[in-house]
């Protein structure tokens, strides 16, 4: 198979950034930057109580103006992802609190918050079944893909923008998440495409862990 | 017996079902609910639907205003959905202001609308950043039953091609618009897209079209809506993970629920819709 | 989730402490913690940080209606958002007692001052007009949260840029950011909120209280001055708290000068931002993860490379899509109108394998990364791991 060079943004990431919080950390990809922060466990309410697992709040916080329903959208994805990877059934009746805020918007916010849940859950010290990472991918009018888009990209428009979300383990999809129309054929292309670029993310999880570890022991 | 043990460990009971690839309901792992769908059932609505697909009932209702355009996009016209469940169609919804199921619900149709999925949004101006259409879909589920999302597309498609309005011009000199209530016009161009609802087990089982039992036990759940042959959305929110195999599986199977829901929709609106002009 | 109680110790400790001229942090009663001023590559987007106090502001414009009452004049809207990041207390989407003191005392002091021109961002008489929206997310509370989102909503608006508009007889135009340099606010004065918390009955004043110290305090003295030493905004709380007039005054003198010192700070980070601004390349926020000793960060280098299989551009045919559905339909024979897709008879090769290991086998191990400059740095972090040497990846930012 013929092979070409793709690449993604430049990944960075500051751990631990909020003194409150039990897991926090600031991520950029590109000028992306989120900060995601996690609390818990927790004391559960007694109405979001559940008897067999923990309770997962997530809260998406937009830059302008109150979360509508479009927000409501991102934060369903966000925390079925976590309920994934989360052993939720370690922690049974309690809560954990996550909170996603958007800081600048370099293009790919739903996979930066992914990316930067995932860092903050891995801060935090909650334990995980796998971890995920996400990457979007955009086909432009010519079909052409466009791997990692920064904020011009998208704005020139485009035929179909993905986010996908892969694990740890086997690299299976865990999310999918599709805007705009766009052939099979090509829709399987980006999915292999962003599969194989999770790998670099899943390095840097391997990277910022060494350094929070180092860090922390030095 | 069989209701303790379901009472019980839910998830267990059902596993004994999927182990001899068959559901609680009697239906084979990937079989679909039986779908009703009557168009123009409400006299008051421009455009109305009814759609059934087993227990799970929704109504959808068009009203449409003639507005001027948003003024970062003066060429198109708006298409509002919005997803109503009361709680009176599940004893898991509770009354008050809208939960996540709907405001995630939605969220899904509005992304189908914004990215002329469902039709171009552009035929509903009448005239450049002065009048287009704009129309409210309200989608009411009267029983939740699993796979609020297929239903919802279905009533929603079915809805806009039973749309039927007056016929509406702009008069340039005027420079207003001129209607002949008794010409009534529906939109050309409205496109078919159908959505297919799957759960996913942990095991790697797929199960099509789960009831509300079901893709409460599930592990995850992925809707697909295609359109013809091409995939037009691909909305899998979390949940346990799939691979390349599984996800070509389940494309097949919702090109199948595609063939026969178009012909559903053609079927039921054809006789009752009024001849679309252009 | 509720707050940690205080526990009494803790509170004596802060208290004896005062008393004797001393704070937990080391600081002097009149000392603030370290001020730090960030922007984004959006316009308006300002983030302090206040000590461990974390707090960012977005302005945001959008073209309204103006008020009947004040019909040539634009408007301008305070929000202060406090979510469950800040502190384990705090409800997203509910501010709060806190939050609604927090966030009158920014409108007071910014809002009621009237530092902003407001008759400049009329477009029409009683039709249109902007409306400037503020809003400051609280980001982590260690603290004196009123002086930090007053700093950032005012140099948010510092930042801020809004569109320029060109009048067409009665059409308005609005120009994109990209057709036409956008327009800075009118900035009249630039005000600023010093809190103190007030112990021993109000006789000695501590400036920039840190969270603890605010819990511990008997009440808590606000003043919002601006760098022309004028007083605009003034509130005392505290349950029974009196405050003697000259220490009023003292406290005034202290925060005058302060004031001046960080409108001066403010101005210079705005000029700093502008310069680097002006080089391009500007990134904005991704700066404030600063590579520094004492913080965790991790940095890949500026773009990662991995081998990709290549990708044709052109769309296939539909006749091509890998889909037997001829097959299937054959196999189920005609599927009647209104009936449920039964597929049962397909079945047996729809069947799914459980975990099929073929897609597992297509990946590759780990793709080696590419990095072109490299410091390679060699930490021992423990002797009875099998690895004794750690390899440090940081990138060479030069």
């Amino acid at each position: 198979m013929e092979t070409e060079e793709k690449s993604i943004r430049a990944l960075k990431c500051e751990q631990s950034v909020l003194s409150r919080a039990d897991g926090s950390v600031m991520f950029s990809q590109g000028n992306t930057v989120v900060m995601a922060s996690v609390y818990g466990p927790l004391e559960a309410k007694i109405q979001k109580e559940l008897s067999d697992r923990m309770y997962i709040e997530l809260n998406y916080k937009p830059k302008i103006g109150m979360p509508g329903v479009a927000e409501r959208g991102k934060e369903k994805l966000i925390k079925t992802t976590c309920n994934h990877i989360i052993l939720t059934n370690l922690h049974p009746r309690t809560a954990v609190c996550i909170t996603v805020q958007e800081m600048q918007d370099g293009g790919t916010l739903l996979a930066a918050s992914i990316n930067a849940v995932c860092l903050a859950l891995l801060d935090s010290g909650l334990p995980l079944q796998c971890l995920v990472a996400a990457v979007t991918c955009l086909v432009d009018k010519k079909d052409r893909i466009v791997l990692d888009p920064c904020i011009n990209t998208v704005k020139e428009g485009y035929k179909a923008m993905c986010t996908f979300a892969f694990d740890s383990q086997k690299y299976n999809m865990i999310l999918s998440h599709c805007e705009g129309q766009v052939p099979y054929q090509l829709f399987q292309k980006a999915m292999e495409l962003c599969q194989k670029a999770s790998h670099v993310i899943f390095d840097f999880y391997r990277q910022a862990v060494l350094r929070k570890f180092s860090k922390e022991l030095l | 017996m069989a209701t303790d043990h379901k009472t019980l460990q839910p998830l267990e009971f059902y596993k004994t079902f999927l182990d001899r690839k068959t559901r609680p309901d009697g239906r084979s792992l990937l079989e679909f609910r039986r779908m009703t769908l009557n168009a123009g059932s409400i006299g008051t609505a421009d455009g109305s639907a009814i759609v059934k697909c087993g227990n799970t009932a929704i109504i959808c209702g068009i009203k449409a205003e003639l507005v001027a355009p948003e003024r970062d996009e003066p060429q198109k016209g708006l298409i509002i959905p919005n997803v109503t469940l009361p709680s009176l169609c599940s004893s898991h919804i509770k009354s008050g202001p809208p939960g996540e199921t709907a405001q995630a619900a939605t969220q899904f149709i509005a992304e189908l609308v914004n990215n002329n999925i469902i039709m171009d949004l552009e035929t509903l101006c009448i005239k450049n950043s002065k009048w287009s259409w704009v129309l409210y879909c309200d989608l009411l589920c009267i029983n939740l039953d699993g796979s609020l999302l297929d239903a919802c597309v279905m009533a929603l498609v079915a809805a806009l091609k039973n749309l039927s309005l007056p016929v509406v011009s702009y008069d340039e000199e005027m420079d207003k618009l001129i209607s002949n209530i008794e010409d009534k016009m529906g939109f050309h161009g409205i496109k078919q897209p159908v959505t297919s609802t799957f759960s996913l087990f942990e095991n790697g089982i797929l199960i099509s079209d789960p009831t509300f039992e079901e893709e409460q036990l599930a592990a995850g759940v992925i809707s697909i809506t295609m359109e013809g042959t091409s995939v037009t959305h691909l909305y899998k929110p979390g949940g346990c993970t799939l691979n390349e195999k599984q996800v070509k599986k389940l494309m097949q199977q919702s090109e199948l629920k595609t063939k026969e829901v178009v012909k559903l929709i053609e079927e039921a609106c054809s006789p009752m819709g009024v001849e679309p002009i252009d | 989730m509720k707050e940690t109680p205080l526990s009494i110790c803790e509170k004596q400790t802060v208290i004896q402490g005062v008393k004797e001229g001393q704070r937990v942090d080391g600081r002097s009663l009149s000392e603030q913690r370290k001020t730090c001023i960030t922007f984004g590559t959006e316009w308006g987007c300002c983030q302090v940080l206040l000590g461990n106090t974390r707090v960012m502001a977005q302005v945001s414009c959008s073209v309204q209606v103006p008020k009947s009452s004040r019909a040539n004049e634009g408007m301008l809207f305070i929000n202060v958002e406090m979510s469950t990041m800040a502190a384990e207390h705090f409800e997203a989407g509910r501010l709060g007692q806190q939050g609604i003191e927090v966030n009158r005392l920014v409108e007071r002091c910014i809002k009621d001052s009237r530092c902003i021109d407001l008759e400049s961002l009329c477009i029409l008489v009683e039709e249109q007009a902007w409306e400037v929206r503020v809003d400051i997310h609280v980001l982590n509370h260690e603290g004196n949260l009123i002086d930090a989102a007053t700093l950032a909503a005012l140099g948010a608006l510092c930042h801020f840029k809004r569109p320029d508009v060109t009048l067409d007889g009665r059409d308005v135009i609005i120009h994109q950011l990209d057709e036409r340099d956008p327009v800075p606010l009118t900035i009249l004065h630039h005000p600023l909120t010093l809190s103190f918390a007030l112990f021993n009955q109000g006789k000695t004043c501590v400036l920039d209280p840190t969270n603890l110290e605010e819990r511990s305090a008997d009440g808590k003295l606000v003043m919002g001055l601006n760098a022309y030493r004028e007083l605009c905004t003034l509130q005392i709380s505290g349950d029974g708290v009196f405050i003697h007039k000259e220490a009023v005054l003292s406290c005034a003198n202290v925060a005058a000068s302060r004031a001046v010192q960080m409108v001066e700070m403010l101005k210079n980070s705005l000029a700093d931002d502008a310069a680097e601004r002006a080089k391009g390349k500007y990134t904005g926020l991704v700066n404030s993860v600063a590579l520094e000793t004492e913080r965790i960060t991790t940095q890949s280098q500026a773009e990662v490379y991995f081998k990709a299989p290549k990708h044709k551009v052109e769309v296939l045919d539909k006749e091509q899509l890998p889909i037997t559905k001829t097959k299937l339909i054959n196999d189920q024979g005609v599927v009647t109108l209104e009936t449920s897709c039964d597929v049962s008879s397909s079945e047996s090769d729809m069947e799914i394998e459980p975990l099929p290991s073929v897609a597992v086998k297509k990946i590759e191990p780990l793709p080696s990364v590419a990095l072109k400059k490299r410091v390679h740095e060699e930490i021992d972090i423990g002797n009875d791991s099998e690895e004794e040497t750690v390899m440090l990846v940081t990138s060479d930012l030069t």
